[in-house]
């Protein structure tokens, strides 16, 4: 290890923006406290938690908005350089990389229900099992589980995913738009990807509206409706939260924000949202289609 | 605190920086300063420390005897769950992660993190993750629910599904500081990439850096695991869902798996940051150049591989398949090929030094020994044959205390007595420091030593009662652990000791140190490097 | 032990330091003497490992 310093400055020594102090952080946390809190007292029918929850939610909007609003502030009085961009984006893309994570635990157990524990189920010596003459088949909700008509994949679907893969082709026009500086296409890209998302929302909640009362397929039904509603609930909430973020920047491009050079806040929402783009492939292949 | 404070001013009038800057409390939350918030992470976790061992202590106290004379079996069960958890996630972690916020930016000549108010908040999510974990003990004396979760700090289904409110608080606990870490993580990663001095090349980044590096993508690989494992449980209690219910098409067995999935590189995430620093003081008290750099980084990198591939070694009996069983005890095994590579390294680079002993070389020389027995006795529970009778037993126990106490908590003494100097500008109590290194030593072996025989002999783990041959071990096990849990108050005075005052230390501190962290003067202004030194 | 005044004006001080600085003959001494140890310590680590690979149980 050689960590010979000259601790002379260098010509060309760079200085790195550290905000003042902020109690954003702390108010955040206080925020999330009291919505977990909430939660588990509603959860456990406790008349106080859903005040607590929602004034924990109210909390964290607060804070948001307030962090968000400093943050773009700072950005667009021009405190951050290269250097920090730099930093953001190593902080998008191992963010986003947690997320992988976070939906690889949800696949890992379709998949193991799928290849492992279903099959297993039916062939266990019948001395030894519960449930005798169960056949492993897939959709299944086990030996005990409801009946239900599983979720086909070429209606709705099919249509969500078209409407997910034009909305990442309109971002992407949009950013080309960006950095042509074309701000019609900017805005008008943008505009379209928001209504896409939009509309795949409206038509995930459809989804579940037909499957709550007419297939039969809810939360409890066996484990192919547990994996179903987690893997498409927590694909829904991302979405949602990409909407929200597609919304937040679309904004700032009306107000004239971003330039073809500096624009790191729309690439992170853009890799954000072909993300969420990439993982309703996956579950429309795995949950859906095979 | 008040140690810090007095730098501050100091520093705040060399930079300006002191008329935005809150004072009194409001400055330890809002503090967007890698020192300031490196401190609380350090004092938190030794509060929460003392906190987990209060309760392991009362545990040890309904153990010292057969038949239960304290405590009721399901109190029992919650002390030793929310020990761990508390142990892990509030004292461990926070510690190294601590050590990452004061030392990462002088090591490697950075103004700050590169994210400092997400550094904040990763501080201030961890105590309202602590209060979810305690709260139910407190709540329980006022007849709100039954207490605190009751299922280890596993929390196995059927069990932790079928368990009390406390299941539901520790998992949101488990969410929270799952939040901080992935945050601590991706601001030590983005630190390391991003804001290293000019000609810092990543093989000449010290190793401490290097261990957080590994320590922090291992993190961020499996915490959402975790973060998943128990969103599902909480559905399996409170939504309906069947994701661990056999009858339903699931299966108890695949929570084992997404547990472990992020269990065992955990142990990894506790001791990456220790084997960092280890190189450091084994160096500084050899005056000796550190063996083998290469080859640590690469054993480093392996061994962050291959723990994320070896995790159902944590339940060989739970009924795999046999070719399942092979893997993963083959698997298991090899990590102690990388392992042993950091043996060795550490051991020659001692060779032909010239060796002194102050009380953190004798803290990392206690961890090489001790934790070496961790690997070995880690090796008899990889065996799949042999785990067979070692599984669930006290066997368990002493192996993981010897890796995760003389492993963990020892090597983050050893990394605090090496830079509390640095950090406060006093010298650490040498005597003070000695005789806490020689108590911690032998009640710690003490305490464990009996545990691994207690296992040999058949005693299962997490149980408040036991059959009467098994009582001498037991009472020797007690005796040591109030031992080694009252020698720890010397610890914490030998720390408060420290920041108020004591002997002077020189910029260097150590005769035998190198690094850009001791070009800075002891203690280091409140903003350092804000020029970046260039190395050659 | 000397006891060494801290430089309030940050200059590094490479010279100055608490812990012993040792003389060459005391330096030379801990080098012969650690490497005495090592070899202590593996031949007791390999005495140990042959006697246990000739107990018979």
């Amino acid at each position: 290890m050689t960590t010979h310093a000259n601790t002379h400055a260098a010509a060309d020594a760079r200085h790195y923006f550290v905000p003042q102090p902020s109690l954003y952080p702390f108010m955040l946390s206080g925020g999330m406290f009291l919505l977990a809190l909430g939660f588990i007292l509603q959860m456990n029918a406790f008349a106080p938690g859903p005040w607590i929850m929602l004034a924990g939610t109210g909390v964290i909007i607060f804070v948001m908005v307030n962090w968000f609003s400093k943050v773009i502030g700072e950005n667009q009085s021009g405190e951050y350089g290269q250097w920090e961009d730099k930093s953001f984006r190593y902080g998008m893309v191992w963010f986003i990389a947690s997320e992988v994570a976070f939906f690889a635990a949800f696949f890992g157990t379709l998949f193991y229900v799928r290849v492992l524990s279903v099959p297993a189920l039916a062939t266990m010596d019948p001395a030894f099992t519960l449930w005798q003459g169960f056949t492993s088949a897939w959709p299944s909700a086990g030996p005990k589980g409801a009946n239900f008509t599983p979720m086909g994949a070429w209606g709705v679907p099919a249509l969500n995913t078209a409407l997910l893969l034009t909305s990442g082709a309109t971002l992407t026009w949009a950013h080309w738009g960006m950095m042509k500086n074309k701000r019609s296409q900017l805005n008008l890209g943008l505009l379209l990807t928001i209504l896409l998302g939009v509309s795949f929302m409206g038509f995930q909640i459809y989804e579940y509206h037909h499957a709550y009362t007419e297939l039969g397929l809810t939360m409890g039904a066996g484990v192919y409706g547990a994996t179903f509603f987690m893997l498409t609930g927590f694909h829904g909430f991302h979405v949602t939260l990409g909407a929200i973020m597609l919304m937040v920047i679309y904004g700032r491009c009306l107000k004239g924000h971003f330039t073809a050079e500096r624009h790191f806040a729309f690439e992170g929402v853009a890799w954000y949202w072909h993300f969420v783009d990439v993982v309703w492939l996956g579950l429309f292949v795995f949950v859906y289609w095979v | 605190m008040s140690n810090a404070s007095s730098l501050d001013q100091h520093a705040a009038d060399q930079h300006g920086y002191g008329a935005s800057h809150p004072s009194g409390i409001l400055r330890w939350l809002t503090t967007t300063n890698h020192k300031e918030i490196g401190s609380m992470y350090l004092i938190f976790a030794l509060i929460m420390f003392f906190v987990g061992g209060a309760m392991i202590l009362a545990v040890r106290a309904e153990l010292f005897q057969p038949g239960l004379q304290l405590m009721q079996p399901e109190f029992f069960n919650q002390l030793i769950g929310v020990h761990a958890l508390v142990m892990i996630f509030a004292a461990l972690m926070p510690a190294a992660t601590g050590f990452a916020n004061w030392q990462i930016p002088l090591m490697i000549g950075a103004p700050d993190m590169a994210l400092p108010r997400i550094n904040n908040w990763g501080f201030w999510l961890l105590p309202p993750a602590a209060t979810l974990l305690t709260l139910p003990f407190i709540l329980a004396l006022f007849g709100i629910g039954d207490g605190a979760v009751a299922t280890g700090w596993t929390l196995y289904a059927p069990l932790s599904v079928q368990g009390g409110m406390g299941v539901d608080f520790a998992i949101f606990a488990i969410h929270i500081l799952g939040i901080s870490s992935i945050l601590g993580s991706i601001n030590i990663i983005v630190t390391i990439f991003n804001l290293r001095a000019p000609g810092m090349t990543m093989m000449k980044l010290p190793l401490f850096c290097w261990g957080w590096l590994i320590t922090a993508f291992l993190l961020i690989a499996t915490i959402p695991v975790l973060a998943g494992a128990v969103t599902m449980l909480l559905t399996d209690r409170h939504f309906g869902t069947n994701f661990f219910n056999a009858a339903g098409g699931g299966d108890p067995i695949l929570f084992q798996h997404l547990f472990w999935f992020f269990g065992h590189p955990e142990v990894y995430i506790l001791l990456l940051p220790v084997w960092g620093l280890m190189p450091h003081v084994i160096s500084t008290f050899s005056r000796k150049a550190v063996y083998g750099y290469k080859a640590q980084v690469y054993a480093f990198i392996a061994i962050g591989v291959l723990g994320v591939i070896v995790w159902a070694h944590h339940f060989l009996t739970a009924g795999l398949p046999v070719p399942a069983l092979l893997y993963f005890m083959y698997s298991t095994m090899a990590i102690s090929l990388p392992l042993a590579v950091l043996f060795f390294c550490w051991i020659a680079t001692m060779w032909r030094g010239a060796m002194s002993f102050e009380t953190p070389m004798l803290f990392a020389l206690g961890f090489i020994v001790l934790f070496g027995m961790a690997g070995l006795t880690g090796l008899v529970l990889a065996d799949v044959a042999a785990d067979a009778q070692y599984h669930h037993s006290y066997f368990v126990v002493a192996h993981f205390h010897y890796a995760l106490f003389a492993g963990g908590i020892m090597g983050v003494m050893t990394g605090v007595y090496f830079w509390l100097p640095k950090w406060t500008g006093h010298m650490v109590d040498e005597k003070l420091g000695k005789l806490h290194f020689w108590l911690t030593v032998i009640s710690f072996n003490l305490t464990f030593m009996p545990q691994f025989f207690l296992g040999l002999a058949g005693m299962p783990r997490r149980i408040p009662d036991y059959a009467l041959q098994f009582a001498e071990f037991n009472a020797i096990s007690t005796v040591g652990a109030f031992i080694l849990g009252f020698s720890q108050l010397i610890f914490a005075y030998v720390v408060w000791k420290c920041i108020r005052g004591g002997e002077k230390a020189s910029d260097k501190v150590w005769e035998g140190t190198e690094g850009l962290e001791w070009d800075l003067p002891s203690p280091p202004p409140l903003h350092s490097w804000e020029i970046q030194p260039v190395i050659k | 032990m000397s006891q060494t005044l801290h430089r309030a004006d940050g200059e590094n001080s490479a010279a100055e330091s608490r812990a012993p600085n040792f003389s060459h003959e005391e330096l030379a001494r801990r080098r012969k003497a650690s490497q005495r140890l090592a070899w202590v310590l593996g031949t007791v680590a390999l005495a140990l490992y042959l006697i246990g690979f000739l107990l018979k149980r």
